[in-house]
């Protein structure tokens, strides 16, 4: 379970997130949708503990982000599994080398079992045979299904993606998408994901959360969301 | 008040510096080392900087013996050419010059390839995988330097020496057995030392800039190649800079 209370940070005077308050209790798929530069992906980094916020608690699975030191930050972000807007694969290593990584950095597992667990990861996000390749190789999608693969290696039960669905075509979106839907309630994760793409967001997302001002200006599925009469919600899913 | 900001973010980039090094020292000394990686950085420096090092080196060694034998004729001096090639490349010209062009070569490659991870994220992926970038990125880096530098330098020394040698025999008409005996027994520790000493020095200087500006880098590709650009300038610098500072404190304490 994601809790969030009273989130706020600033960056020079500039409020972005201002009292955020939200659940995701576990198992459920929540999207926060929101402008473009609006903290969805400072919201992210929040959660992580990449950024420290200016005031409020986080609570992730039972664990008060906030609170946390780095080591044990290093620690607690082996049960989360995070998904980058760019992707962020490591460039000098194969698919299949990034998706050991976590693998071989947290794990004592044997080189065979490593390379099954790779396997199997690859054929959940449908890239069976394109371990060899480097991330340069790949189109915009399968980096992110690459990307996704590396997130869920160790068995988180979070999974946080940032903008999964930014830079690719519709089609590739839709599949992302519902590949990150699919994964997400085979493996029973919380996921989080932050999007301002409506069509994709309702199609992975059990709810949403809309973000104005750094606010939550509204949360709940498609059909409660589609009957808020506030006008900024109104204009952005339309 | 333009001059104060500026003084201010100067200070403040020193003291972000100090911090990154203690936190280098700090995940030396109580992280793990990841030697897979330490040898993939041994083996992609020494490979970037071997050939120009060697090219670099034999050269200088050349036009040593090529001014030298001019210069020394002189004073009727020409036979103490291999003295001049072999000391002066040892105790000075071989460490300095073969830690410029790592700078630029080995250097400016760890500085664009971490800059490059900085702005595409996967430091901070890094970090999300619940791994210390400093042990997995840095740690490897500097530790490779600390290798490769000192190879490099036995490496230039040699070419230089070999450089001298080929102008000697072919334009000073110096015998060969001659000029290598005079090599050999001119060599004594603490020139070799001498030289040697501060090549630790640089190597730390250098691994230390480069993986800074490259970790902190941002601002896109136009970034990476003003932090790469800068930190061989630094680089540069440190060196010279230094081995000033290095020669005058070895030449007090070892001077003969």
């Amino acid at each position: 379970m994601i809790r969030v209370r009273g989130l706020s940070k600033s960056f020079n005077g500039q409020t972005v997130l201002a009292g955020l308050d939200f659940d995701v209790p576990d198992g459920e798929i929540l999207a926060v949708m929101g402008s473009s530069g609006t903290g969805k992906s400072v919201l992210l980094l929040n959660l992580i503990g990449l950024m420290p916020p200016d005031s409020g608690a986080i609570e992730v699975n039972g664990v008060a982000v906030t609170r946390l030191a780095e080591p044990e930050l290093l620690k607690f972000r082996r049960h989360v599994g995070y998904l980058f807007q760019d992707s962020a694969l490591y460039d000098f290593m194969t698919v299949e080398e990034n998706i050991a990584f976590p693998l071989r950095e947290h794990t004592a597992s044997g080189l065979a079992v490593i390379r099954a667990r790779v396997d199997e990861l690859l054929r959940m996000v449908d890239m069976a045979g394109a371990g060899g390749k480097y991330p340069s190789e790949l189109s915009g999608g399968m980096r992110k299904r690459a990307a996704l693969a590396r997130a869920l290696a160790l068995g988180s039960k979070v999974l946080l993606c940032d903008e999964p669905t930014s830079g690719l075509d519709p089609v590739r979106s839709r599949d992302i998408s519902l590949l990150i839907r699919d994964l997400s309630k085979k493996l029973g994760c919380t996921t989080l994901i932050t999007t301002h793409d409506v069509r994709n967001a309702f199609r992975t997302a059990d709810r949403a959360l809309v973000l104005h001002q750094g606010r939550a200006v509204a949360c709940g599925t498609e059909q409660e969301l589609r009957a808020v009469a506030d006008p900024f919600v109104r204009e952005f899913l339309e | 008040m333009v001059m104060l900001t500026w003084i201010t973010n100067k200070l403040a980039a020193q003291g972000r510096g100090a911090l990154f090094f203690g936190a280098f020292v700090r995940c030396l000394l109580t992280g793990r080392i990841r030697w897979n990686e330490v040898f993939r950085q041994i083996y992609e420096q020494g490979v970037r900087s071997l050939l120009i090092v060697t090219l670099v080196s034999f050269a200088s060694g050349a036009v040593l013996a090529l001014q030298g034998q001019v210069m020394m004729a002189r004073f009727g001096a020409k036979e103490f050419i291999a003295q001049l090639v072999a000391l002066s490349l040892i105790r000075e010209l071989s460490p300095v010059f073969t830690a410029l062009v790592f700078s630029g070569k080995s250097g400016a490659g760890m500085a664009a390839e971490l800059g490059s991870m900085s702005v595409n994220s996967q430091i901070q992926a890094t970090r999300t995988l619940g791994v210390d970038p400093m042990g997995f990125l840095v740690v490897p880096r500097m530790l490779a330097c600390l290798v490769v530098l000192p190879i490099l330098v036995v490496v230039s020394e040699l070419m230089g020496i070999f450089g001298g040698y080929l102008v000697a025999i072919h334009e000073a008409n110096i015998p060969p057995v001659y000029y290598i005996n005079q090599t050999v027994q001119c060599i004594a520790f603490v020139d070799f030392f001498s030289g040697f000493a501060k090549v630790f020095f640089f190597a730390v200087i250098i691994g230390w800039i480069c993986c800074y500006k490259g970790f902190f880098t941002s601002g896109g590709s136009m970034g990476v190649g003003r932090y790469t650009t800068a930190a061989v300038a630094l680089c540069y610098v440190g060196v010279i800079v230094s081995n000033t500072l290095l020669t005058k404190i070895i030449l007090t304490f070892w001077g003969n």
